[in-house]
């Protein structure tokens, strides 16, 4: 390809776009919002012959035909509430959508202070150390690449929730992200756990309208910091439309001896690219991740986790679940980085795919940078197919094939579903992966 | 009293395994009420019987016929075999990752005897009436099926299946391998609340121990995939005082004689 530039340069309209939505926010984060455009437009373009983009074409992620959602008003909040049995258990529903958001405050958390949602911006002048680590937050070692700098440049609604010293919010909040049909919508969202507090935080990625069919382009990025003592338990399930593309930057740090369990579900999209992972920032800091991604048709899932080490006796415990199908192709990437002086960390990194027929394709490209002694650090992966004693088993007992099948994959992805804490997102996603899954069988 | 009609016919059986012939003419005919057992060396076929009958795909039937009910058994996938009634505790249960016991068995349930065998209170309720009776405890209910549990678990699960899934007609292949005095009197309990007389039983196995607690009404003994000798329970006490060679010599003379 000789380098040349495969996508385009920015998003139709960009630089537009980026003033818009710094007209009415603090100084500060306009100019964050330009250098990010700035660094974007310097970039070169993402070409099938850099590493980073060798088993994902970069033209899948191309801006060029998807207009830029407008930051104001674009349409309402959503008419319909959503399911009942997936809002009952939160304390409060945030419902983020291009052009605004809304909040409801089911359990008085939000009146008596223990819960915060509000604009980045705010954080920017009440709280410009915060806002700055959590904008700052990059979800790889390298440099940031260019669609998540377009994400940070064109951020929109860009919100932080926060979660009070101390208080426990254990029913947590609902993030419910509606993406505009067939526009680019960049939605950035931070979290901050305070000192010893614990905080749910699920959140659930659809279109907003038009159905399963329909078509997006997601570029969300989300940054979360857990002070010292603090647990953030943090699940998101993305169930887009099989015409939507969608990109994550996820990424966290985590203070003295806090906590945070992490968990991915990509179930929709016509193509994913999400990144992920988490730095142990101080001693006794603790992470675990898990994702679980499903792909049937010509579904592309290119997920790149990273599990940072940058303290002693820190732990991270990482479990990635793939199944592929039809012509999908998944790719894992997993990095672990263990920096100098982090003595006696243990980091743990599993990835286990599943290749159901001959046109589908998992790669697993497992990976650690060390620079430290003395810890403890394993990584492993799988590439199969269903076994097929079990199949057998299953039929023995009267199940047809299919639902032997479909059976196994349940339990194959059972333990990622496990570790979602609460049992509404456990139950909803169950059946998002459930429904996925019938059409793999 | 026994149904006059057999339950399972096995005719001429033959089969092989990646081309090796294992089952070279196996007949057995097995009515409601009858407790059958087969017994015989290693490699004689006895698990290959049990996997020809539940329809493994890795055993191909080149010769014979097996009937259920007088309905031919040998061109139906798994599935049919079960729900038409018959169960076979394998000799080594596989585990399934993921999926609860109660999850398994309620879709086993299920597709073998209809959904209003699964309505909740009335499955939960016979669900854990069975899992006592054969001493497993609500939290192996919970647990994905088979994993992590011992020889024992595995074999008591095996049961609990069975009895869950009510057959007609039963194979039990070497089911007391590995169980303690204990869990072999516990797997006992289990089979012998099953029985009666719409139910035929086949019990495959080394030992004399399972069959003072489930006596047999026929013993058959297979030798080189063919029955050389079939009879009552006295052959069992034979086998356990002179071994199979009085019988594996007679019946390889039978073998090599021309036809």
């Amino acid at each position: 390809m000789n380098g040349e530039a495969l996508i385009a340069v920015a998003p139709p309209g960009m630089a537009a776009a980026v003033e818009d939505r710094g007209a009415g926010e603090p100084v500060a984060l306009r100019e964050r919002r330009r250098a990010a455009l700035e660094e974007a437009l310097a970039r070169p373009p993402p070409s099938p012959t850099d590493e980073a983009w060798r088993r994902t074409d970069p033209r899948r992620f191309d801006p060029e035909r998807w207009p830029i959602a407008p930051a104001g008003p674009l349409h309402a909040a959503p008419d319909s509430p959503p399911n009942g049995a997936l809002v009952e258990p939160f304390d409060a529903v945030l419902t983020v959508w291009a052009g605004g958001w809304s909040l409801a405050d089911r359990s008085g958390v939000v009146r008596s202070r223990a819960l915060r949602v509000r604009p980045l911006g705010e954080v920017v002048t009440s709280d410009p150390a915060a806002a700055s680590a959590l904008w700052e937050m990059a979800p790889s070692l390298g440099p940031r690449d260019r669609h998540e700098l377009w994400a940070l440049a064109l951020a929109s609604p860009a919100l932080v929730i926060e979660a009070a010293d101390g208080v426990r919010l254990e029913r947590g909040v609902l993030v419910r992200s509606l993406a505009p049909p067939d526009m680019l919508w960049c939605p950035w969202l931070g979290v901050r756990v305070g000192a010893g507090a614990a905080l749910h935080v699920a959140e659930r990625l659809e279109v907003g309208a038009g159905g399963a069919e329909s078509a997006a382009f997601v570029i969300a990025a989300i940054r979360f910091a857990v002070a010292a003592e603090g647990r953030l338990r943090w699940g998101r399930l993305q169930t887009l439309g099989r015409g939507a593309l969608e990109m994550d930057y996820v990424f966290g740090r985590l203070e003295r001896n806090a906590q945070a369990d992490l968990v991915s579900l990509q179930v929709g999209s016509r193509a994913v690219r999400s990144r992920i992972g988490a730095e142990a920032a101080a001693t006794g800091a603790t992470v675990r991740l898990g994702g679980l991604a499903v792909g049937v048709a010509r579904q592309h899932l290119d997920q790149q986790t990273v599990q940072i080490h940058a303290a002693p006796d820190t732990s991270s415990d990482l479990l990635f679940k793939v199944a592929v199908r039809d012509r999908a192709h998944s790719v894992y990437r997993g990095l672990i980085g263990a920096r100098r002086g982090s003595v006696r960390i243990t980091a743990l990194q599993r990835n286990h795919n599943l290749v159901l027929n001959d046109g589908a394709r998992a790669d697993s490209l497992p990976g650690l940078l060390i620079d430290a002694d003395d810890l403890t650090c394993t990584h492993g992966a799988t590439i199969g197919s269903l076994d097929l004693e079990q199949i057998h088993y299953l039929r023995s007992r009267g199940l047809p094939e299919p639902v032997a099948r479909r059976l196994l994959l349940e339990g194959f992805f059972e333990d990622i579903l496990g570790r979602l804490a609460l049992p509404a997102l456990r139950t909803a996603a169950r059946a998002a992966v459930r429904d996925h899954l019938a059409a793999m069988v | 009293m026994t149904d006059a009609r057999p339950l399972l016919e096995v005719e001429n059986l033959e089969a092989s395994v990646a081309g090796k012939p294992i089952l070279k003419g196996v007949s057995l005919s097995i009515r409601g009420g009858e407790v059958h057992a087969l017994m015989g060396p290693n490699g004689s076929g006895k698990s290959t019987l049990s996997n020809v009958l539940m329809g493994h795909p890795d055993y191909e039937v080149t010769g014979g016929a097996v009937r259920l009910l007088g309905e031919d058994l040998l061109p139906l996938a798994p599935e049919e075999r079960a729900r038409r009634g018959l169960f076979l505790a394998v000799q080594y249960p596989v585990a399934i990752p993921g999926v609860t016991t109660v999850q398994f068995l309620k879709a086993c349930v299920e597709a073998v005897r209809g959904r209003e065998a699964t309505k909740a209170a009335v499955f939960l309720r016979e669900l854990r009436e069975n899992a006592r009776l054969l001493d497993l405890g609500e939290p192996f209910l919970n647990r994905p099926i088979n994993e992590g549990f011992s020889g024992g678990e595995k074999k008591r699960m095996e049961i609990l299946q069975m009895l869950m899934l009510k057959p007609r007609m039963v194979v039990l292949d070497e089911t007391d391998s590995g169980l303690d005095i204990d869990a072999l009197k516990i797997v006992a309990r289990g089979v012998q609340r099953l029985i009666g007389p719409e139910i035929g039983v086949l019990i495959i196995t080394h030992y004399e121990r399972i069959l003072t607690h489930l006596p047999p009404d026929h013993v058959h003994i297979l030798v080189d995939g063919r029955i050389a000798r079939s009879g009552g329970p006295e052959l069992v006490r034979e086998l356990e005082e002179r071994g199979y060679d009085w019988v594996r010599e007679p019946a390889t003379a039978a073998a090599s004689e021309p036809d």
